[in-house]
C-alpha cells in the first residue's frame, strides 16, 4: 500500500466527512463491545488465578462422581478420611444455593455448612467478629459467617457482627445470627460479576443437617500434608477412600487447582460466546463500510473515469478503493479499542483491581475488522475499477 | 504515428437497432504533426477521439499507434499505452475537484511510478510552463476556468506523452482564455508533441497543420 494511496483513501473520508465519521462510529461501537467484554473477562480470569493460587492450595475435595451419585458421605467417613496417611485433617462440607434476607433485602447466596477447620481446610479468614467454632457444631447453634461483600451490600459497611440475617433452607426462613464476617477471597470477581457469583454464608454443618434433616454430607474437604496437585498422592487417596467406602470409582477427590480450571473455563466460555455475539456487530458494521463505499463510488464515478484516461489500470482503482475501506475499519477499530481500553482501565480503577489487556481480543478484534474492511470493500472496488472510462467520464 | 484503417464503432443502445457512430474511417497522423478534426455535434468527431485515445475499441478496422495494433490489446494494456503515449485535455478540464493542482498534475505520473523526487521536480516545471506555479496548492474550484484548463495542460506536460488529445479544450472558456489555452497547444507541439485538437470552432482550426472534416461518422473528402 503505497502512500499516495493511503494520502488519497484519507482525503477520500475526508470528503465525506459526516458519512465517514457514522462509519467509523460504526466500527468502533463493534469493537469496543468485544474489548471490554474480553476485559472483563480477562479480569475476571485473572482474580480467580490469584486468588486459587492463594486459598487451599494443599486442599482437596472428596465428593461422589457423577457415576456414584448414590453414595453418602457421613461422621464416620470424616474421621476415617482424617487418618489416611498423607491428610493432615478433614471437614465436612455441605452446600447449598440459597437466599438471604437481610433488612428486608433478598439475595442470592451459598450457604456452606461447615466445622471449626474451615480456617485451615478451605483457608476462610475472619475480618470482623470470629469464624464458626468447635461449640457452634456441638450446640447446634444458628449463627453464621457471612463474606464482606454481603456485608458490604446490605449494611453500607462491613463490620455488621450481632446483626440477624434469615436464610432460606428448604423452603424456609431460618433466623442466623452474625458471629463473623470472612474475607472474601474473590470480593474482586464477586464485584464485577454482581448477581451472576453469588455471596457466601458460612453455618455450622450440624445446623445445617438439622434444617435439611439430612445426616450425611455433600462432600469431605481435606487438608493434605502434601500438595493437592500432587497426582500421586490424590491417586492414592482416591483409592483409599473409595476402599473405605466400598464404592469402586464413586467418590472422587478433585483440589482446587481443577475448581479454578472449571471456574476460568466457563468464565472463558460465556467470555467467548459474549464477544462472538459483540462480533455480529462487526459484521453489521461491515455492512456499513460496504454501503459507504458503494456511495462513494457512485458520487466519484467521473473522477474514476478521469483517472483511468490518464492512465490508471483497473487494479490502480481497485487497491484505492480497498485501502479506503480498510483504512476505515482500521481507524474504527483502533477508537474502539482505545475506548474500550480506557473504559476498563477506569472500571479496574474504580473496583480497585488489577488492569488487564486483553491482547487477544484487542488484536482479534482489529484483525477481524480490517479483514471486514477487505472483504466488504471488496465489491465496491471491483464495481469502481470495472467501470468503462468513457461511460465514468460522461457521468 | 497514428494509421487507422476502416475504422467503423457501431453502437447497439437495444436489441435490433443500431448507430454507426463512424464508418470506415481510414487516417493518418504523422510524428509532430498538429491535426484538427473538426464536424458538429454527434458527426461522431469524440468517438474517434475516444478510440484514437484508447479509451474505447473499434468493433471493425485497425487502428495502429506507434506500429502497435490497439484494436486487439486487453484493457491493462491499453490503460498502459494511455499512460505512457496519450495525454487528453477535456472541454469540461476534468481535473479532481479535491486534489490540489499540483496533485492533479501529479497523478499520471503517480500512475506510471515515476519516483516521488522526479514527480516533484516535473510538477513545478509544468506548472511553472502554464504561469500557475504560484496556485500549485489550490484546489480546482479555487481556480477559473482558464486555469483550471492551464492545469489540465500541465498534467499533459508533465507525463510527457508524445500525443496529446484536446477535446474542444477551449469550449468552455471565454476568447482571451481560448487563445492562451491554444498557444500552450502550439507550444507543446513545437516541443514535438503530436497534437489532434478536435473542435467545431473553425479559427482554432485554422491553426493546425491540417484539417480534416468529420460528418455523420465519415470523412468528408
Amino acid at each position: 500500500m503505497s502512500n499516495s494511496k493511503v494520502r488519497t483513501a484519507l482525503k477520500s473520508i475526508k470528503r465525506g466527512k459526516g458519512r465517514s465519521l457514522l462509519t467509523l462510529c460504526g466500527v468502533a461501537v463493534g469493537v469496543f463491545a468485544v474489548v471490554v467484554i474480553s476485559g472483563i473477562g480477562a479480569v475476571g480470569s485473572e482474580r480467580i488465578t490469584s486468588t486459587m493460587v492463594t486459598m487451599g492450595i494443599n486442599s482437596a475435595l472428596v465428593e461422589a462422581s457423577d457415576q456414584g451419585g448414590g453414595i453418602s458421605l457421613t461422621k464416620d467417613d470424616v474421621d476415617a478420611f482424617g487418618r489416611l496417611d498423607g491428610v493432615n485433617k478433614a471437614m465436612p462440607l455441605m452446600a447449598s444455593l440459597s437466599q438471604s434476607k437481610i433488612l428486608d433485602e433478598c439475595f442470592n447466596c451459598y450457604a456452606w455448612g461447615v466445622d471449626q477447620d474451615a480456617k485451615d481446610i478451605i483457608s476462610i479468614e475472619a475480618i470482623h467478629g470470629r469464624l464458626i467454632n468447635n461449640r457452634d457444631v456441638e450446640n447446634h447453634s444458628m449463627v453464621c459467617v457471612i463474606d464482606e461483600v454481603l456485608a458490604s451490600e446490605t449494611y453500607g459497611r462491613s463490620n455488621i457482627v450481632g446483626k440477624k440475617i434469615r436464610l432460606l433452607l428448604e423452603g424456609s426462613y431460618y433466623e442466623f445470627e452474625v458471629v463473623g464476617i470472612a474475607k472474601s477471597g474473590i470480593t474482586g470477581l464477586q464485584n464485577i460479576m454482581a448477581g451472576i457469583i453469588p455471596d457466601f454464608v458460612y453455618v455450622p454443618y450440624s445446623t445445617m443437617q438439622d434444617i435439611t434433616g439430612k445426616n450425611t454430607f455433600d462432600k469431605i474437604a481435606l487438608l493434605l500434608d502434601g500438595q493437592s496437585a500432587d497426582a500421586d498422592l490424590t491417586n492414592t487417596l482416591t483409592s483409599e477412600v473409595n476402599s473405605i467406602k466400598d464404592s469402586g470409582n464413586g467418590l472422587v477427590i478433585s483440589n482446587f487447582q481443577s475448581q479454578k480450571g472449571q471456574l476460568t473455563d466457563i468464565l472463558g466460555i460465556t467470555t467467548t460466546a459474549l464477544s462472538l455475539i459483540a462480533g455480529i456487530s462487526l459484521v453489521v458494521s461491515g455492512i456499513t463500510v460496504m454501503t459507504t463505499m458503494l456511495v462513494s463510488v457512485g458520487e466519484r464515478t467521473r473522477e474514476i473515469g478521469i483517472k483511468k484516461s490518464i492512465g490508471a489500470k483497473s487494479s490502480d482503482i481497485m487497491w484505492e478503493f480497498l485501502t479506503e475501506s480498510v483504512l476505515l475499519t482500521a481507524i474504527g477499530s483502533i477508537l474502539g479499542i482505545m475506548l474500550g481500553l480506557a473504559c476498563c482501565a477506569v472500571g479496574c480503577g474504580i473496583l480497585s483491581l488489577p488492569f488487564t489487556v486483553p491482547i487477544g481480543a484487542v488484536g482479534a478484534s482489529l484483525a477481524f475488522s480490517v479483514t471486514m474492511g477487505a472483504v466488504f470493500g471488496v465489491y465496491p472496488a471491483a464495481k469502481a475499477a470495472g467501470l468503462n472510462p468513457i461511460e465514468a467520464l460522461r457521468n | 504515428m497514428i494509421k487507422t484503417e476502416n475504422l467503423t464503432k457501431v453502437y447497439s443502445p437495444c436489441s435490433g437497432c443500431s448507430v454507426t457512430a463512424l464508418d470506415n474511417i481510414s487516417l493518418e497522423v504523422s510524428d509532430g504533426e498538429f491535426l484538427a478534426i473538426v464536424g458538429t455535434s454527434g458527426s461522431g468527431k469524440t468517438t474517434l477521439m475516444n478510440i484514437i485515445g484508447c479509451l474505447d475499441t473499434p468493433t471493425e478496422g485497425k487502428y495502429c499507434l506507434d506500429g502497435t495494433d490497439i484494436s486487439s490489446l486487453s484493457s491493462v494494456e491499453l490503460s498502459n499505452v494511455r499512460s505512457r503515449k496519450i495525454s487528453f485535455v477535456f472541454q469540461g478540464f476534468n481535473l479532481i475537484p479535491t486534489l490540489t493542482a499540483a496533485e492533479n498534475v501529479e497523478l499520471p505520473l503517480i500512475y506510471r511510478k515515476t519516483p516521488a523526487h522526479i514527480r516533484k521536480e516535473t510538477v513545478r516545471l509544468a506548472l511553472e510552463a502554464v504561469g500557475l506555479e504560484k496556485r500549485a496548492g489550490h484546489l480546482p474550484l479555487e481556480l477559473s476556468g482558464g486555469q483550471q484548463q492551464r492545469v489540465a495542460i500541465a498534467r499533459a506536460f508533465a507525463s510527457n506523452a508524445p500525443l496529446i488529445l484536446a477535446d474542444e479544450p477551449c469550449g468552455n472558456l471565454d476568447s482571451k482564455a481560448g487563445e492562451s489555452i491554444m498557444n500552450m497547444l502550439h507550444r507543446m507541439n513545437e516541443l514535438g508533441k503530436t497534437v489532434i485538437l478536435i473542435t467545431h470552432d473553425e479559427n482554432a482550426a485554422k491553426t493546425a497543420h491540417r484539417q480534416i472534416r468529420i460528418s455523420d461518422g465519415r470523412i468528408l473528402a
